[in-house]
């Protein structure tokens, strides 16, 4: 059938959060990849860019912010990238956008929700195409 | 346990001895600002991953750590002594916790309810850190940046409005969230009130159900149960399954004060009449509907919200009441009536009512409560993904990496598209995105959304996606996904296109709502394993592999055995000699064991590898311990460490432990003194400890050495007269390094008075035995003034002993090889009895003798040989030499030492036994203790 | 005892403890078609209303007190 997986690249450098977001879109059947910091993050990319990113912010050597500043600099195909911190602050959501974020999450994201916000993105989730079949319930 | 927790614990721990070794450079440099910044994130990081798990008590206190590390950092509160004590002990708080967690068996977490107090203390204290700190410097200071403890526990459970969902009040009725709607517009304050209480809440006195009913003022509630109830044969009446939902017109501090006992039970989000508008009700294509809206638009513009009330309240009159339209025409009059300012919500809900009347096909109208009810998560996403992208699109600046942006954005919308059915709005997206990229501007793009049915939320996404996740829902969830077939199941496998059109999978009406571990769709296709994963897809590989100390040991008593087993092989041979006469196949059996025999050495090198251990496992912890223990005392202390890569048997180490950490307490308790009496005896006020390792041969040396007092033996001569541990002419006649050795002995303290540091009752002769029960030595040498150094040398591993057998009265034992200097023959006549005492010269020295059958309490005399000599094994114990007389000294071999269990563990003299090659258990003797 | 029966109906006390819960799931294991009068009740314990949510018993007659009477006909209607 010829399908292809998935790519995703979690960047965090915290070990306990990489293996719980691969844990979750593993579970998914995304195929995910692992970095610990921003710099390691561009030389997975440069290998092959991902379909989807998962940046964490707070990480030595370059962290989410530099790493997407210089993701969205590449004559690459960009791919949606979703920033998750623990901060709520609307300062850092800005910057996040500004750096080229397209969706801020505050951490820990439950898995449901962090596998809709990527399902979505990735234009994978099924909404009803009836527009009637909703208002019935 | 879950892998998920295991790394999370191995994590923290990391993190945590990282945390401590930076508090303690911040100390000796505080201006390291790069320091600093790793201590920050490693505060940050560690609070992050314990999100992941229900330990709010964890949480709790390491927030608190990181909004003080925060301000630390911005320079907003001074970096203190009392600031890296209280962070200490934070840290030690967490490390407690860790340990906890990690008696977890099965899936799930020991509950640390019972540090709650704790964790509210130290968080307090910590804070209280940074409110001291911002009286100095308010003036500079926003109000926010330093908060006192006491309004973070309303932070802590109040979110804004952003969280609210258009499903979030699909059991609210109509009548019940206009009125909400009417009495907000009026000015009052509702927040929305969810409480999960803990599962054994009740085990702790609490009753839920009476805490809610006592709150005043609630407008509609509802209650559920967390998951679907059990037979009710099965039912557990005391696990709390119970979910409130409420709303409630009080503040978010009264609601938050209601419930400050179960804090992390509740989330309270304040309301906004906007989150309530949400038509509903049966849905019917009505061709008036299109005109109406043509109507009330063109009304609403001219701001003639007379004309549009009687034109709402004519075709209301025409619906039946129960349609989706009569209520959005409802919904609209009471918008107009009470916010008549709210242009936009007005016009959204005309938008709406003119989808529905709109001509074939009609455009699927994302009303918040069409789709609420077919699948919450998916339109939330889709709508907290098209409101970023519209702040995204919507920002000003002209970063050089804009393309870049915009494309990403292009894509992000494309696939919400996709995921909403919208496929046909991607041509015009692409034809926006290009239109975008030449100019160099998100106008395009930003006029596309605007202009597509997509349901994007205006005025609502500046706000981060401030999301206190549902309680509970996140470990239950993570724990199962890794240890488990996934609870997730993924609407549709994410494969790329051209699967996607082939799969059917109808929505389930019977989704349970809000309940936190629900599933994303109910919709099968959960088989669907998660295959094809490519190797290269693993580009971290973990270059240490982390092996359970069970395991190694494992490995290391079996490749034991094999080394034991190997010693049958030349009895085999002896025995095809003599007793078969077979010379051919005994020399063959020999060659054979060479080889298995090297073999077995290297894989006794390999194993002793594995199991080494740098010496840092230990020293790691003397800059917290001296650092504290030094400001109990008053004293000024540098501690110099050298060597701590050096490497022992994790055995040897792990017995290093405690009496390193003896020693090191004595020589601060004891050895180095006050400032103020170094300087008087001319000395610099700081005191210095160092502590080296290094190998020597096969033995790590460990010595630690001070420049304090020094041990004076005059003292010591005194001190052992009086308690009776030498008598007058011991006195007389002991050296003074012989003196100051006295301290090892039993029941020898120097301390002056018990203090609480050293003085607990451990001795300097406990220090010695624990380095001898892993055949280590200890020397201490003192100069009066000058300091004391202690010398511990140690075997590097102790999985093998090479020991000698011997034989007395008929019995085989072994003795270690590292206790015995020689074996030597002595005449009878040469035997000489001094004082009482068996002795003998051996090369111009007086050596002691003893029997063995006498030491072993056996009724035997010891065998001569036909030359009527002994058999004498000199062994040296601390020192000294004394030669212990046996019937026959034989060969040396190699064992695996097990310590005596059962009843023999209780006998003096014995190091252990160990199985021989010919099955043969053999006893074998620790000199040390015999004597 | 916080409960008196009469038939196959349980008619509660004013006030159901924690403990009661054990018994009211009894009682409703051994009656299945039991109805239940709650008109004396003034409180139940929580765990009496998790006992109650998931046995959905037959209620004779709803508590007096207006505000328990709104909250278990929410949960159990």
């Amino acid at each position: 059938m010829g399908v292809t997986l998935k790519r995703i690249l979690v960047i965090d450098d915290a070990a306990t959060v990489r293996l719980y977001h691969r844990g979750i879109l593993e579970a998914a059947g995304f195929a995910v990849s692992e970095a610990i910091n921003g710099l390691e993050a561009l030389e997975r990319v440069a290998e092959a860019p991902f379909d989807l990113y998962v940046v964490d912010i707070n990480m030595p050597k370059l962290d989410g912010y530099g790493f997407l500043r210089e993701l969205r600099s590449k004559d690459i195909p960009q791919a949606p990238a979703i920033m998750v911190s623990t901060e709520a602050a609307a300062n850092d959501q800005k910057l996040a956008y500004v750096s080229g974020a397209n969706l801020y999450l505050i951490k820990p994201v439950r898995p449901e929700r962090l596998l809709a916000h990527v399902l979505t993105l990735l234009g994978l989730s099924v909404a009803p195409r009836d527009p009637h079949q909703g208002r019935h319930q | 346990m879950n892998p998920l927790l295991l790394q999370f614990l191995t994590e923290g721990r990391e993190f945590l001895q990282g945390i401590g070794e930076k508090l303690l450079q911040l100390e000796d440099n505080p201006a390291d600002s790069a320091c600093m910044d790793d201590l920050f994130r490693l505060v940050h990081t560690l609070k992050g991953n314990s999100g992941l798990f229900e330990v709010p008590e964890m949480t709790r206190v390491l927030h608190a750590a990181e909004d003080l590390m925060d301000a630390t950092r911005a320079g907003r509160v001074a970096f203190s002594r009392a600031l890296a004590d209280q962070l200490l002990e934070a840290m030690d708080f967490v490390a407690v916790l860790l340990d906890d967690l990690s008696a977890a068996t099965g899936e799930q977490l020991p509950s640390t309810s019972h540090h709650a107090a704790e964790a509210v203390r130290l968080g307090e204290l910590l804070r209280g850190l940074m409110a001291q700190a911002g009286e100095v410097v308010s003036e500079q200071l926003p109000v926010a940046s330093a908060a006192p403890s006491a309004p973070t526990a309303v932070a802590d459970n109040v979110t804004d409005n952003w969280q609210l969902t258009p499903d979030t009040f699909i059991h609210v009725p109509e009548a019940q969230r206009m009125d909400c709607y009417r009495r907000l517009s009026a000015g009052a304050t509702l927040c929305w009130l969810v409480y999960q209480p803990d599962e054994d809440c009740f085990f702790k006195g609490e009753d839920p159900f009476f805490q809610v009913i006592q709150l005043p003022d609630i407008l509609w509630q509802r209650v559920t149960s967390r998951e679907q109830w059990a037979a009710l044969a099965e039912l557990d009446a005391y696990r709390c399954l119970l979910r409130f939902e409420l709303i409630v017109s009080a503040s978010p501090a009264a609601l938050a004060e209601h419930f400050r006992y179960v804090p992390d039970q509740i989330e309270i989000v304040p309301l906004t009449a906007a989150a309530l508008l949400m038509p509903s009700g049966r849905v019917h294509t009505e061709p008036l509907a299109a005109e109406f809206t043509r109507t009330a638009q063109a009304l609403l513009a001219a701001g003639n919200l007379t004309a549009l009330t009687q034109a709402a309240r004519t075709l209301l009159e025409l619906s039946a009441p129960d349609l989706w339209l009569a209520s959005a025409l409802r919904w609209l009059l009471l918008v107009v009536e009470h916010t008549p300012q709210e242009i936009d919500l007005q016009r959204q809900v005309l938008a709406q009512i003119g989808e529905l009347g709109a001509q074939n096909p009609p455009k699927p109208p994302f009303s918040k409560g069409g789709f609420a009810a077919v699948n919450a998560e998916v339109l939330e996403a889709a709508q907290t993904v098209l409101a970023a992208q519209r702040d995204i699109l919507s920002l000003t600046d002209s970063a050089p990496w804009l393309t870049g942006r915009l494309q990403a954005a292009a894509a992000s919308l494309a696939g919400t598209c996709a995921s909403l059915g919208c496929d046909a709005e991607l041509t015009a997206l692409n034809h926006a995105l290009t239109a975008a990229i030449s100019a160099k501007t998100p106008a395009p793009l930003l006029a596309w959304l605007d202009n597509s049915p997509l349901p994007v939320e205006k005025g609502t996404s500046s706000s981060p996606s401030f999301g206190k996740e549902g309680q509970g829902g996140i470990l239950s969830t993570a724990g199962g996904l890794l240890s488990q077939p996934p609870d997730l199941k993924s609407p549709q496998p994410p494969f790329s296109k051209g699967g996607l059109d082939a799969v059917s999978n109808p929505p389930s009406p019977s989704f349970p709502k809000g309940g936190l571990d629900a599933p994303l769709s109910k919709a099968g296709l959960s088989e669907e394993p998660a295959f094809n994963r490519r190797a290269e897809d693993h580009q971290v590989s973990p270059r240490t592999l982390k092996v359970d100390q069970v395991k190694i040991d494992r490995l290391m008593n079996l490749i034991g055995e094999m080394v034991v087993a190997k010693n049958a092989l030349p009895y085999l041979a002896g025995r095809a000699e003599e007793v078969f006469g077979v010379r051919e196949l005994s020399r063959e059996i020999k060659s054979q064991y060479s080889v298995i025999n090297r073999i077995a050495e290297e894989m006794q090198d390999a194993i002793m590898q594995v199991r080494l251990l740098p010496v840092s496992f230990i020293f790691q912890r003397f800059p917290r311990l001296v650092r504290d223990l030094a400001h109990k005392l008053g004293k000024e202390v540098r501690l110099v460490m050298e060597g701590d890569t050096t490497e022992a048997d994790k055995n040897i180490i792990e017995a290093l432990s405690d009496p390193l950490i003896h020693i090191v307490r004595n020589s601060l308790d004891h050895g180095l003194e006050t400032p103020a009496v170094r300087q008087a005896a001319g000395k610099p006020s700081e005191g210095r400890l160092t502590i080296q390792a290094r190998q020597e041969s096969d033995r790590v040396v460990i010595t630690i050495s001070d420049d304090g007092r020094g041990i004076d033996p005059v003292v010591i001569r005194h001190k052992a007269y009086e308690k009776g541990i030498v008598d007058e002419v011991e006195l007389e006649r002991l050296t003074d390094q012989e003196a100051i050795n006295l301290v090892f002995a039993a029941g020898f303290s120097t301390a002056e008075t018990i203090t609480d540091l050293s003085g607990r009752g451990v001795g300097m002769d406990v220090v010695r035995d624990a380095i001898a029960k892993v055949n280590g030595t200890i020397e201490l040498r003192s100069t009066v003034g000058k300091g004391t150094q202690l010398r511990l040398s140690l075997p590097l591993s102790m999985a093998v002993t090479n020991v000698m057998m011997i034989e007395s009265a008929g019995q085989r034992f072994g003795v270690p090889m590292d206790a015995v200097a020689e074996t030597v023959r002595v005449p009878r006549r040469a035997v000489r009895t001094i004082k009482r005492r068996l002795t003998t010269v051996l090369r111009d020295r007086l050596v002691p003798l003893v029997a063995l059958n006498e030491l072993l309490a056996l009724e035997v005399p010891q065998r001569t040989n036909g030359d009527d000599e002994f058999a004498v094994l000199v062994v040296r114990i601390d020192g000294d030499y004394l030669g212990i007389i046996v019937d026959e000294c034989r060969e040396t071999v190699d064992i695996i030492l097990k310590p005596l269990a059962g009843f023999l563990g209780s006998l003096n003299g014995y190091a252990g036994s160990a199985l021989l090659g010919d099955g043969s258990v053999l006893l074998v003797l620790n000199p040390r203790e015999l004597l | 005892m916080p409960f008196e029966t009469k038939k196959t109906t349980l008619i509660a006390a004013a006030l159901l403890t924690v403990e009661d819960a054990e018994l009211l799931l009894e009682w409703l294991l051994k009656h299945p078609r039991g109805r239940l009068d709650l008109a004396a009740c003034t409180h139940l314990h929580a765990a009496n209303l998790q006992v109650l949510m998931a046995a959905q018993p037959q209620i004779a007659a709803w508590p007096r007190d207006a505000t328990l009477a709104a909250w278990l006909q929410t949960a159990l209607t």
